[in-house]
């Protein structure tokens, strides 16, 4: 069941009327000046001179413009480089197998007669109220299941499956796929595992493709994982948020204490911190075409009925 | 509308299947069970007075209630309260309405390479920082040389404090503005992936029936994504007493001024234990939250059940 | 279908129960066996409990802060701390590296899930909690059983700035002093005072060190912004740089021993600014005279425009400021060293003008070193601790790295140093740190004229030893009173959240702080509202609080 047809066969809504058309591509256009603007802003200060920012503020035309903080990040290239692998990693198996365990999880509930299925959706919704904390969550990863200084420090805690998709998903296995497209499919005495593979998991790539990409997002932005389970001992593991974050917090730490001797620390300046902020957007702009994908490929099977 | 799927209606529901399931959902579960479970027994250092020289630290005596203490100490709690409930129902309502125009719009929209872009497009402020929103807000709110400001001096107007008391008015249009314009590209998203998933055998139906386009809307469309809007209803409220730090904090600059119309519970919590690491108190805050998010989404699931059982969460 | 909810629900709550069961119970069992803590744990259970360094066994296990510098030699610097200590004690040091700003959330992991840790270093944050929660140990038994001579002299040297204790038991040893000794100066380019005639020994003009007031902070901000509105580019000029934060701007003006806040005052002891004296009444700081008049005035300068307009919620630092020539003036510490930074930083010469004369009151030390409560080594740590306050070798060690490698020295005797090839100077920890912050290097670039250097720091140092006997004449009478907070805790952190962070800023640069009525101290203004928010929330508990305490402590040390 590959997806083969491209995204105009679709044949649910349509709408035929051209002023409602216009009417869209408006509010389209709107949102997407509305979105860009910022990113403009950021970009171009990360092109101005940290002088020019501390002078002018923030702007969305770049005044002065200088690559210098671009030549420094380059210079730093060795950690960053390295802190890129990590977070690609990260992202890559923790987004696979959150997918995975998630949708494995909410078929089961979706299915009304797996034994034991209310008892495990109100653990579910407890789970998704009640936070143990971090203190107690640090205590479990580590003194029982040993993932400091380990890749799975990164993957694991917190972020691997949440409540939220899990429901999601199976409130969209329960209504939004249908009835005919599973008889059309035609197979009848296969097991779960195989509906579930076979059919189940082609025609929810839609969703697939917008929570894995909410979860690809958490693991390539998450610092918090990495501030707990990776010590500065394993530098070598931190990951582009963290290493945004350690600048980002030496300035801030010198802003509250000016006489605490740092004055001598060569300081990432402003415009640095907005050129890390680019290069740590730039690859899920580069990657989201693949999520992208997913939109066309759920729709192609819907079109499979004929 | 809600007919059985294929999935239910599997007559052989054997032993070999529901074991076959419960290997499936067991990864999750034993996530689950290490991940949210393990460390639930945390909550109960809300209770307690820890004690470091224990081999145990969280099993420290109980002391009661007295961490909870500072939370009611002062009744400008009330006002945090009311801050952080009439926020989040405007989060909850507009993260539904506006998302949802958007992705039954976006099914009008033509051209393969445009639609793509306008995705790419709309999702870039989900994936800014709060830090880099908050620079942008700045560069716009700045009194020295924000844009506003600039532009009302050279109109020959006095400048506006807008992180001051007088510009107290402007704040909840502002957050609720940035909230939406950061939030609006995934929700968008989510809808748009449950929009077209609907099975275009029901539009053809109604198309020999003689449908209009909004009565496709209204009878099809609609219906068809409401069990979805009423998840994420119910997720809504489940976070009733819960807000972004992002947002409150570092977008509003935690300008004091402006508390009155911007201070929220975590926002609170988070100035009365700065830098303090004291976690029996936070946790009892937390714990706060969380009941009445509990209280909430058990009411609202009563209700579910009485009015439309089928769409209930459990 | 009724009675089926109820079920699972009681299920639920059963199951939940038995988590929370089974949860404490794997943890018990697990320090117990787990593979880190085995045969720690046993050790210390079964009564084998070590009464000095010799029957410890290990590595001491040191937390080593770094301020977000991660520099890849820091194995090399383990190694070197490591070996030297091991050929003066006979064990060696093991880092544990975090950073600084994440200090609080690293140590209460740290110190909740038992991970082997020997030596922390609590930098400028409340170390109350730590004593409270018995984070810490009691070290008074551990000084007197264990043979510590230098910090034993060094605690008879400088006892009550370097001791962070509470009722008589210590529990932590400072490394600065910095905080003992106090004044607020206003701080100004020298070409500006100059350009704007201001400069000089003559009447009306102001020299160096020479203590000025309110009347004198108005004729120079004026001048200033007659002889320079604008800089290069067209902005404008500032004369004063108060900009919002953890600092305390009427401090100067008004200066008070905070008898134990440390972040901003609450009940407080007034001094006056000129003879020197204070008083030993306990007040809230907020409703005397002296804040009114402060927030007058500094409302008043906010008005005429020489205060930046963002102050109060400006995150920039007011070097990025004072480098794009926007701020020439700003008002700190008299610290003497602190001229010195901020000349080197900024490559200007600056005129300090004291605000008060200078002072000294007891506080709690910025940066501690405390021993956790489940240390291992308490008495191997101790003899380091000991090394720490008297080896120069060490504290330059752990601070810029090994000699040879990474710095050099430009002139020993005066303890100035500069990188040993270009790029390799690290500076692994913040300055001080370490011990004594008196014997750490300073560094200095390879062009620097180490002449004028010299000639620096011995000025810095005469101007040092001038201000400390004038602060230690005027020492605050409440030195050595340690406020408990038990009945007051929740008060105070009530009004620090609810009135203060709302408040403070605002008023402390004068933002925004004339009321609808056109005044800044009149009914319906900030001002008043501030007050009334106090008394509200029951300040004037706080202030009895302190001064019966008080009156009992000073009771018992005349009886």
């Amino acid at each position: 069941m590959k997806p083969k047809k491209p995204i105009y066969n679709y044949s649910g809504l349509k709408n035929e009327n051209l002023g409602i058309r216009v009417v869209a591509h408006i509010v389209m256009i709107i949102s997407v000046i509305l979105a860009i603007f910022p990113f403009a802003l950021l970009i171009s200060s990360s092109l101005t001179s940290t002088e020019a920012i501390a002078i002018y503020g923030y702007g969305f035309i770049p005044r002065d413009f200088s690559l210098s903080a671009y030549e420094y990040l380059f210079k730093a290239w060795n950690v960053i480089g390295k802190a890129y692998l990590i977070t690609i990693l990260v992202t890559v198996i923790g987004t696979v197998l959150s997918m995975l365990i998630t949708t494995l999880l909410a078929f089961g509930l979706a299915w009304k007669k797996t034994p034991g299925r209310k008892i495990i959706m109100v653990l579910l919704v407890i789970t998704l109220l009640f936070h143990g904390g971090a203190v107690s969550t640090y205590v479990i990863y580590t003194n029982v299941l040993h993932v400091q200084d380990t890749i799975w420090g990164l993957i694991l805690p917190g972020m691997l499956m949440n409540a939220f998709s899990v429901i999601l998903f199976m409130n969209y296995f329960k209504n939004t796929i249908s009835l005919d497209l599973m008889e059309a499919a035609q197979i009848d005495g296969a097991n779960m595992f195989d509906i579930y593979w076979r059919i189940y998991m082609p025609l929810s790539l839609p969703l697939i493709g917008t929570l894995g990409l909410i979860s690809a997002i958490g693991y390539w932005n998450d610092w918090n994982n990495s501030l707990f389970y990776i010590s500065s001992s394993a530098h070598d593991l931190y990951t582009i948020p963290r290493v945004l974050r350690e600048m980002q917090e030496t300035v801030r730490f010198i802003a509250s204490y000016p006489d605490s001797g740092l004055s001598g620390i060569e300081i990432p300046s402003a415009s640095v911190q907005m050129a890390i902020a680019v290069i740590g957007i730039l690859p899920i702009l580069i990657a989201y075409p693949f999520f992208q994908r997913f939109f066309v490929a759920g729709i192609s099977i819907g079109g499979v009925k004929e | 509308m809600n007919k059985p799927s294929f999935i239910q209606r599997i007559k052989k529901s054997n032993i070999k299947n529901f074991i076959l399931v419960w290997l499936m959902m067991l990864p999750g579960l034993t996530y689950l069970f290490f991940n949210n479970f393990l460390p639930m027994y945390g909550i109960t250092i809300a209770f307690k007075r820890l004690d470091f020289s224990l081999e145990n630290v969280l099993a420290s005596p109980y002391i009661g209630f007295e961490n909870f203490e500072f939370l009611f100490e002062s009744d400008a709690i009330l006002i945090y309260i009311r801050n952080t409930v009439l926020y989040n129902a405007a989060f909850i309502i507009l993260n539904i309405i506006v998302p949802v125009t958007l992705a039954i719009l976006f099914t009008s929209i033509r051209g393969k390479r445009l639609k793509g872009l306008y995705q790419t497009m709309i999702l870039l402020p989900f994936l800014m920082s709060w830090v880099v929103v908050t620079y942008m807000a700045f560069a716009l709110f700045s009194g020295e040389n924000g844009l506003f400001n600039s532009w009302i001096v050279a109109n020959g107007g006095s400048r506006i404090n807008f992180y001051g008391e007088r510009a107290k008015a402007f704040w909840p249009f502002i957050l609720v503005f940035f909230n939406m314009w950061k939030g609006t590209g995934f929700t968008f998203l989510f809808y748009y992936a449950s929009v077209i998933a609907i099975s275009p055998n029901l539009y053809e139906a109604a198309k020999l029936d003689g449908a209009s386009y909004w009565q496709q809307v209204k009878y099809i469309t609609l219906p068809s994504i409401k069990p979805i809007i009423i998840t994420m209803f119910i997720l809504g409220i489940a976070n009733i007493f819960r807000t972004d730090y992002g947002l409150f904090y570092l977008v509003t600059k935690n300008s004091g001024q402006l508390y009155d119309v911007t201070q929220t519970i975590d926002m609170f919590v988070f100035n009365a234990l700065k830098g303090q690491g004291d976690l029996v108190q936070s946790s009892a805050a937390s714990v706060m939250q969380s009941l009445v998010g509990f209280v909430l989404v058990v009411s609202a699931n009563l209700v579910l059940r009485k009015v439309d059982s089928d769409n209930a969460l459990f | 279908m009724k009675n089926h909810i109820q079920l699972v629900f009681a299920l639920m709550l059963a199951v939940i129960a038995t988590f929370a069961l089974a949860g404490c119970n794997e943890i018990t069992d697990t320090t117990g066996t787990g593979s880190q803590t085995t045969e720690t744990g046993t050790d210390t259970t079964s009564g084998g409990i070590p009464t000095t360094a010799i029957d410890e066994e290990g590595d001491v296990v040191m937390a080593f802060l770094h301020a977000g510098n991660i520099q890849t030699s820091t194995d090399k610097v383990e190694a070197a701390v490591s070996a030297y200590v091991r050929s003066k004690l006979g064990f060696g040091i093991e880092f544990k590296l975090l950073n600084v700003f994440d200090q609080t959330t690293v140590y209460t992991n740290w110190l909740v899930a038992g991970e082997e840790i020997d030596l922390i270093n609590v930098a400028f944050s409340d170390p109350s909690l730590y004593i409270n929660e018995k984070r810490v140990r009691e070290i008074s038994s551990l000084i007197t059983e264990t043979n510590t001579p230098n910090l034993f002299a060094e605690l008879e040297n400088h006892g009550e700035s370097k001791v962070l204790g509470v009722d008589g038991k210590l529990y932590g040893i400072g490394t600065w002093e910095s905080y003992a000794y106090t004044g607020y100066s206003y701080t100004i380019r020298k070409d500006v005072l100059e350009a704007a005639g201001l400069y000089g020994d003559g009447e009306g003009q102001y020299s160096h060190l020479e203590q000025i007031t309110y009347s004198d902070l108005d004729r120079i901000f004026t001048a200033v912004r007659n002889v320079m509105p604008t800089t290069g580019d067209g902005l404008t000029v500032y004369p004063c740089s108060a900009i919002a934060g953890t600092q305390n701007y009427a401090s100067g003006l008004i200066p008070f021993d905070p008898m134990g806040n440390n972040l901003l005052p609450l009940a407080v002891m007034l001094m006056d600014p000129v003879t020197g004296e204070f008083t030993e009444e306990v007040v809230n700081y907020y409703e005397t005279d002296e804040y009114k008049e402060y927030v007058e005035w500094i409302g008043n300068a906010f008005e005429n425009g020489y205060i930046h307009p963002d102050a109060a919620i400006t995150t920039d630092w007011f070097s990025d400021f004072f480098a794009t020539e926007q701020f020439v003036g700003v008002l700190l510490q008299t610290e003497p060293g602190i001229r010195y930074e901020w000349e080197t930083a900024t490559g200007l010469d600056l005129i300090q003008l004291p605000l008060s004369t200078s002072y000294t009151y007891f506080t709690a030390p910025a940066i501690s070193l405390m021993i956790p409560s489940k240390s291992e080594r308490p008495y191997r740590t101790m003899q380091f601790l000991d090394l720490l306050y008297s080896d120069e070798y060490l504290i330059n060690l752990l601070q810029y790295g090994v000699e040879g490698e990474e710095w050099e020295f430009a002139d020993q005797e005066h303890g100035l140093i500069w990188e040993a090839s270009e790029g390799s100077h690290a500076n692994y920890v913040i300055g001080g740190f370490w011990g004594d912050k008196s014997i750490i290097y300073q560094f200095v670039n390879a062009d620097d004229d180490i002449e004028a250097i010299i000639a620096e720091v011995e000025l810095i140092n005469s101007e040092r030893d001038l201000l400390q006997a004038t602060a230690i004449i005027n020492r605050s009478p409440a030195s050595g009173f340690i406020y408990d907070t038990t009945s007051q805790g929740t008060r105070i952190r009530n009004i620090e959240a609810n009135v203060l962070s709302k408040y403070f800023n605002t008023l402390s640069v004068g933002v925004g702080s004339k009321g609808t009525d056109g005044t800044f101290t009149g009914p319906g203004s900030t001002y008043a509202k501030f007050i009334e928010a106090l008394t509200k929330a029951k300040m004037y508990l706080v202030v009895e609080d302190k001064q019966a305490q008080y009156d009992a402590w000073k009771s018992e040390q005349e009886g």
